[in-house]
């Protein structure tokens, strides 16, 4: 039994430290400091033996000298490595960059969360080889770069430990190409939301253990033996729109066959051909394929294991339908989590070369429970017939949830009436809508 | 098919019979099921009071039957865990994290330091001394030099 005085004793404090550091293992560095430096004296610099460096960076100007150390860099960054390592010299001003020192990187660290809100700061060369490295994610910073500017600007992260990789908007200004070369590698995304930078390099990817990849970045190209995503279970892949439209506007005849070689020669294709054993796959953009569904479908046919599907799709108005996306369904035998995300796009020239609507062919999705579709388009009877046919042709279909967020607001009491009449005649679905 | 049992033998010797899938969950018994010849009277688990142990055990047996393939399963689990949580005083929810640690349970463990972390958000110091019973041994003065050395956290 727990006696009375055991109920004072400092449970928090007496933690070992390998747990301590786990609890605030999810915290910005600045919420560590705010809620242990002040608690007592064993507390005070506790921060500073965590090993994971999470860090959102506003701004490097705002903060005040610090008392203690003489030297001029005042960002909270250059605050807490100093804190930690007592530095006395140098600045993180090098050169007239921001760069974070390779104390960011060092022996202790594990975890580095760092997202730069505003001028993107420098990682340093240590981060290339950080020797205790788990975890690296960076929002907007500056991937380094190799001194010697007569030799190729290649860079190789080897990082011996590195399990998850995330270079989200990172600037590849001075690169041509990044080698991966962590073997223990499972879990890597890269991702360019800013097209502002359209700073182009190439990935090497060398890392056998990887089980998760997310491309979405037009600006990568990929250099590798598209064998090491065959052990891919989750993938998250973005086929580029802009690109294709221009290419469409440039081609003069044989149009159709000439846009097929060009999306096969898609880095973003050349991953999903290597996909056997991914369980988990999202496609974003794929309206690029209404005028093959089956170069799609037969790759997802391919898949035995595929249980969760999620596409998106922007529709102008070359892309008439979204029937076509059934051809996919119908070659998905195992699904079980269907989604689908419809955006409006920018209106383009008018297309002489429209495409007709495929009419749906024949399928059973024996295993599909949860569907959830998101729209944001006014032609909302292609959205009915789509769902129509899903509930159809889906026996034990447990959930469906309609998300719609329609430009044309007059429309959507005659849709959501249509759909409620609908479902009245699935009474086994449970159903949700949400319109905007 | 027969699923084979494993007791468990918490230190105040108390047993607790689980399906070895429930068990194994923790790498520690794994290992032990493995490498050691078990007592008659099953697992030794010497630094795991049967208070304890019971938590363990109701943890890994909803997350042993429950694979969840869907968000809507995971939202089930993850509101099963809420609520596992919310039954904890501050003192069992420490026994239980050291008890995960031991085990090497990762889920639970990352599941109860979360708890605390949570426990502690948007308190103030006072707050947060007073929750853990820690002493401030600070005097006013280094109270203050230390917030101003850490000035920049408290903006």
């Amino acid at each position: 039994m727990r006696g009375e005085e055991e109920e004072e004793e400092e449970r928090l404090s007496n933690l070992p430290e390998p747990i301590l550091h786990h609890i605030f293992s999810d915290l910005p560095m600045k919420e560590v400091l705010r809620s242990t430096c002040l608690l007592s004296k064993k507390w005070r610099y506790f921060w500073a033996t965590v090993p994971y460096l999470h860090f959102d960076i506003h701004e490097q100007s705002r903060f005040p000298p610090l008392p203690d150390y003489n030297h001029h860099g005042t960002s909270p960054v250059d605050h807490v490595i100093y804190g930690r390592h007592r530095w006395t010299t140098s600045s993180l001003i090098r050169f007239f960059k921001l760069e974070l020192p390779d104390e960011t990187f060092g022996d202790s660290i594990r975890v580095v969360r760092l997202k730069c809100h505003r001028l993107p700061y420098y990682l340093p060369d240590a981060m290339l080889s950080a020797p205790n490295l788990r975890t690296l994610e960076v929002d907007n910073l500056v991937l380094p770069f190799p001194g010697n500017e007569d030799s190729r600007r290649e860079i190789v992260i080897s990082c011996p430990l590195l399990e998850t990789l995330v270079l989200k908007d990172c600037r590849y200004d001075s690169l041509d190409v990044i080698k991966l070369s962590t073997y223990g590698l499972k879990k890597l995304e890269i991702v360019t939301t800013k097209y502002a930078f359209r700073d182009e390099c190439t990935f090497e990817i060398n890392t056998p253990n990887l089980s998760s990849f997310v491309y979405q970045a037009v600006n990568i190209s990929l250099d590798c033996d598209f064998g090491v995503f065959a052990g891919l279970v989750k993938a998250s892949v973005l086929f580029q729109d802009s690109f294709l439209f221009e290419k469409l506007l440039d081609a003069t005849e044989d149009l159709n066959s000439q846009l097929l070689e060009w999306i096969k020669d898609l880095d973003a294709m050349k991953i999903l051909e290597g996909l056997q054993r991914v369980e988990s796959l999202c496609l974003e953009k794929i309206q690029c394929f209404e005028r093959f569904p089956n170069t799609l479908g037969d790759l997802l046919a391919s898949y035995g294991k595929l249980k969760k599907l999620e596409l998106s799709m922007l529709l102008g108005n070359n892309t008439c339908s979204i029937l076509w996306l059934t051809t996919l369904l119908r070659s998905c035998s195992l699904l079980e989590s269907f989604v689908l995300k419809l955006f409006k796009t920018f209106d383009i020239e008018e297309s002489e070369d429209k495409v007709e609507p495929v009419l749906p062919l024949p399928y059973t999705l024996n295993h599909l429970k949860y569907v959830t579709i998101e729209t944001g388009v006014e032609e909302l009877n292609d959205e009915f017939e789509f769902l129509q046919s899903l509930l159809n042709n889906s026996p034990n279909l447990e959930r469906m949830a309609v998300v719609g967020c329609a430009v044309n607001q007059e429309r959507v009491p005659e849709f959501r009436d249509k759909l409620m009449a609908l479902f009245q005649q699935f009474p086994n679905v449970q159903v949700s809508l949400q319109f905007y | 098919m027969s699923t084979k049992k494993i007791t468990l033998l918490s230190s105040d010797r108390e047993q607790f019979i689980v399906d070895e899938a429930v068990a194994i969950q923790s790498q520690t018994i794994k290992n032990l099921i493995e490498d050691t010849v078990p007592d008659e009277d099953g697992i030794p688990l010497p630094v795991v009071h049967s208070r304890i142990l019971a938590k363990v055990t109701e943890y890994l047996t909803k997350h042993a039957n429950y694979k969840p393939h869907n968000d809507a399963a995971k939202e089930e689990l993850k509101n099963w865990d809420v609520k596992f949580l919310g039954k904890l005083d501050n003192n069992t929810l420490f026994d239980l994290i050291l008890a995960a640690n031991y085990l090497d349970i990762k889920g639970l463990l990352d599941l109860t330091c979360q708890a605390v972390a949570d426990l502690m958000k948007g308190m103030s110091v006072e707050e947060v001394r007073k929750l853990f019973n820690i002493e401030n041994d600070f005097t006013p003065e280094e109270e203050e030099a230390v917030r101003k050395e850490n000035q920049w956290a408290f903006d």
